[in-house]
């Protein structure tokens, strides 16, 4: 009995180290592409509740709350919550891209209501204008045949170039420079095998006006299902890209190539008359990731789409159209 | 066999197809009692298998043991023409693999071991011998917090998802005691560091046990706290297995890196309310974290720490997720989560020597012994008013340490004392080396300066969709693409908490229609499908 009080007094005393309720109210605003408010959108959010115990790490239970937009586009949740943060997302709207979700943090508490008292969450919608057809894949491992030569990948037929592979094109060409691997042991009490190696991959292109240019992390639609801009820029496009992998030392931290970005807008097959680019396709490809850890050369994989309309700059794809055949399921792209 | 017939298993979308009219989804379609005298198969359905080439796919489901063949009989106008059997052994889905139950495969000292109510099986399970499999042996290894019982059901989950991604390999489960102080009237064990060094006093008995495993191709799967136990008995017992697959493991990077150090996981607020400052303050050398460099390389002492203490795995491949709750990286730079389940691997770290764990362990709900960790060792305290030794005593501010040597400190510990003060003696080098001196320390005592490996791209064993696999977003780099999932449960895109994230325990807890792919690819990569 005795053990039993305390279990009991023990739960009570987590869930009181859990923290107090505090009032909350926050507002969303969701606008379209045009921004437009958008009425009868509805806006799910969660708050915390309590931690129910259970095996393994036991469960949450949120209070989940809804709130439909008004004519201004404007929905307002007021609850309460023991976590300085509210989980929203907004329900799907037919002819819409999935839109958004996140969590907003609250800084403080102020006359127990959280801080601050109903900030205001805009979130944008974007519409499903023009989906169309692409070659759309994900590569899987490919491992690059060889170090210090250039080898060409073809992205309409998705493979290597010839004589490595089927392509007939080099759209992408890789290269891949390397300084032998060196394996040391660590200063440490364990000893360990460390691998340090130092990697350059470049990647190119066959045609002079054929280029690659990043997809910048700071736009309106992170979070969304569709949440790159609609079109590849027209120009802005450089020659090559070139991403560095490497450790030095045990001690040093592997070094990555840059991965902030969303991906890639490229451009390929371009052809110029009298200083202007009168056919090219264009298209988009997630980052590039090479591996030289598991690999003498390099493992390579990323996933891509390439309008097939000679300058059509569209970067709407449909998933359901997708121009290669016969992928296997862990090559297939859902996203559009 | 065409090969779309097992497409009931995966196709979680669909809403016709399946049924006697093909016209239902496959988890609402016809279910028909078949009586000891046999059932008709209904016309309709058999002019659709003729008019699909002559294929069809009948599903049955077993409810008793039997080991009499399925007839299939062709009647005309009362007379049967024929008949062919389907040769078939139902059984309890544990009579198919082998099960390990090492749950008493050490002994504390002042603790009971748990009582072992389903013995290891390691014979060759009677409904699937091993001649039936490809020769590859697959080990799966569950986490923290799963009672016998319910690892009965959890590994026969396991093993049914890998079989019905094709898996032919033989298959052993492994049941261990991750859940020591588990409370029947909690539900749970709120004792995670004890049950951290019970994944490392497992080790040596999982490594035995898989050497005495027949299969030339040894694969070994583990979720969260099972990695722990796997990454050990690999490194420390010498297990040998072709590929590991470790699925949200619950063990910090530095463990597989040493050179990943995040001073985010540096507890801010112990000991604010006496110094005012807190632990960020003080000099590295006086943390938990760093009190093993105080001692040189041939020292056991020199061991205690989470870096490097498995390495690179050489076979490792890093199923994370991105959208963890469980494992989820810090909400920011030095701020301790909130308690719940969401962060909480980050916060029983940031929490380690806490006063938390403190009321935990005099209600009894928790073992383990707070030590170390984040919280001060009062033996450093000084008077208040400096002019009056007798005054209360308080901790010393950063610039009050200055002089404290390495030896003070070698002898006694700025953090809180360790509960084995043989660690500070002349003996502690050998101390430190014990295995279990070492796996209570890692547990209770030492936190982590890094993220769970379960949660983020461990680089070490090589990069995206190489070696790291991240489950919420598979392959997109950088795009909306989805990871291993098929969808989500509908109920789950309607919680904003839930989403599309690829949760810590989904392996196991989302039906297999909406997460084969994982299973598909563990299959893949193991080769088990041969």
């Amino acid at each position: 009995m005795k053990t039993k009080k305390l279990f009991l007094v023990g739960y009570l005393s987590i869930l009181t180290l859990i923290g107090y309720s505090q009032e909350l109210q926050i507002t969303f605003k969701v606008i379209n592409e045009a921004g437009k408010p958008m009425p009868n959108v509805t806006l799910r959010a969660a708050t915390f509740e309590r931690w129910k115990s259970g095996e393994g790490f036991g469960e949450d239970i949120y209070k989940q709350l809804t709130a439909v937009t008004d004519l201004k586009g404007m929905a307002t949740i007021e609850s309460s919550g023991h976590h300085p943060d509210v989980s929203w997302s907004v329900a799907p709207v037919s002819g819409y891209y999935r839109g958004g979700g996140g969590r907003y943090w609250f800084k403080s508490i102020e006359a127990e209501k959280w801080q601050p008292w109903n900030p205001m969450v805009e979130v944008v919608l974007r519409p499903i204008l023009n989906p169309i057809p692409m070659y759309a894949k994900r590569t899987g491992n490919l491992t690059l045949p060889q170090v210090g030569k250039s080898i060409g990948y073809d992205l309409m037929i998705g493979d290597w170039a010839m004589p490595y592979g089927k392509g007939l094109k080099s759209d992408l060409i890789f290269r891949l420079e390397r300084k032998p691997d060196r394996t040391v042991k660590t200063a440490d009490y364990y000893k360990r095998d460390v691998k340090l190696f130092d990697a350059t991959l470049t990647v190119s292109f066959s045609n002079p006006d054929d280029g690659i240019q990043a997809i910048s992390t700071n736009n309106e639609y992170i979070g969304c299902e569709f949440d790159i801009p609609r079109s590849a820029p027209e120009d802005g496009y450089a020659t090559n890209l070139t991403e560095r992998t490497y450790r030095e030392s045990a001690d040093q931290q592997i070094v990555l190539p840059v991965e902030e970005r969303l991906g890639y807008f490229y451009r390929v097959r371009a052809v110029k008359q009298d200083g202007k680019i009168v056919s090219a396709r264009y298209g988009k490809m997630g980052n590039i990731n090479f591996d030289v850890i598991n690999s003498p050369t390099a493992i390579i994989n990323f996933t891509y789409y390439l309008n097939p309309e000679p300058n059509s700059r569209n970067m709407e794809f449909d998933p359901k159209r997708d121009l290669f055949k016969n992928l296997k399921d862990s090559e297939q792209v859902s996203a559009p | 066999m065409p090969d779309n017939a097992f497409d009931y298993l995966t196709n979680a979308t669909a809403t016709a197809g399946y049924g006697v009219n093909a016209d239902e989804a496959p988890q609402s379609a016809d279910t028909i009692a078949v009586s000891l005298s046999g059932t008709k198969l209904d016309t309709n359905w058999l002019a659709q298998v003729q008019n699909n080439g002559g294929y069809g796919v009948v599903l049955l489901e077993g409810c008793a043991t039997t080991t009499q063949p399925l007839m299939l009989e062709i009647w005309r106008n009362g007379q049967k023409l024929g008949s062919v059997p389907l040769y078939l052994s139902i059984s309890g889905v544990e009579q198919m693999y082998r099960w390990l139950n090492l749950r008493d495969s050490f002994t504390v000292s002042g603790e009971t071991q748990p009582t072992i109510n389903y013995p290891t099986r390691s014979g060759q399970p009677s409904n699937f011998p091993d001649s039936a499999s490809d020769g590859r042996q697959v080990i799966y290894v569950h986490g923290f917090n799963v009672p016998e019982q319910s690892s009965r059901a959890e590994i026969a989950e396991a093993f049914k998802r890998l079989y019905q991604s094709r898996s032919k390999a033989m298959f052993t489960g492994v049941s261990w005691y991750g859940d020591q102080a588990y409370s029947g009237l909690l539900g749970t064990s709120l004792d995670y560091y004890s049950n951290v060094r019970n994944a490392f006093l497992t080790a040596p008995a999982l490594a035995s046990a898989v050497a005495s495993l027949p299969g030339a191709h040894k694969v070994v799967i583990a979720h969260s706290l099972g990695n722990m136990v796997v990454s050990s008995a690999i490194v420390d017992s010498g297990m040998s297995v072709e590929k590991y697959f470790a699925i949200d493991a619950a063990v910090a990077m530095e463990a597989y890196d040493s050179s990943i150090k995040d001073l985010g996981m540096v507890n801010p607020d112990v000991g604010a309310g006496v110094t005012f400052q807190g632990w960020p303050n003080y000099d590295q050398r006086l943390w938990s974290t760093e009190w093993y460099q105080l001692f040189d390389s041939g020292d056991g002492r020199s061991g205690l720490t989470w870096r490097n203490r498995f390495g690179a795995i050489p076979n490792l491949y890093n199923f994370y997720s991105s959208g963890e709750e469980v494992l989820e990286n810090p909400p920011g730079y030095q701020q301790l989560p909130s308690l719940g389940k969401e962060w909480i691997w980050v916060s029983q770290e940031m929490r380690k020597g806490t006063g938390l764990f403190d009321i935990l362990d005099v209600l009894h709900l928790v073992d383990s012994h707070p030590e170390a960790g984040w919280a001060l060792n009062t033996d450093w305290y000084i008077p208040s008013d400096p002019a009056h030794p007798g005054s209360n005593l308080r901790a010393r501010y950063p610039s009050e340490t200055n002089d404290i040597s390495d030896d003070a400190l070698r002898a006694d510990p700025f953090c809180r004392a360790f509960n084995d003060s043989n660690l500070n003696g002349a003996g502690g080098s050998a101390e430190a080396t014990n295995i279990q001196v070492r796996a209570e320390m890692l547990g209770a005592g030492l936190p982590a300066l890094s993220h769970a490996a379960g949660a983020n791209s461990t680089s070490v064993f090589g990069l995206e969709n190489v070696k790291n696999f991240n489950m919420s977003a598979h392959g997109s780099g950088g795009t909306q693409d989805p990871g291993f999932e098929t969808g989500w449960p509908a109920e789950r895109l309607q919680d904003p908490t839930k989403l599309t994230r690829w949760l810590h325990s989904d392996l196991k807890d989302v039906a297999y229609p909406f997460n084969h792919k994982l299973h598909d690819k563990l299959v893949e990569l193991g080769g088990l499908n041969q």
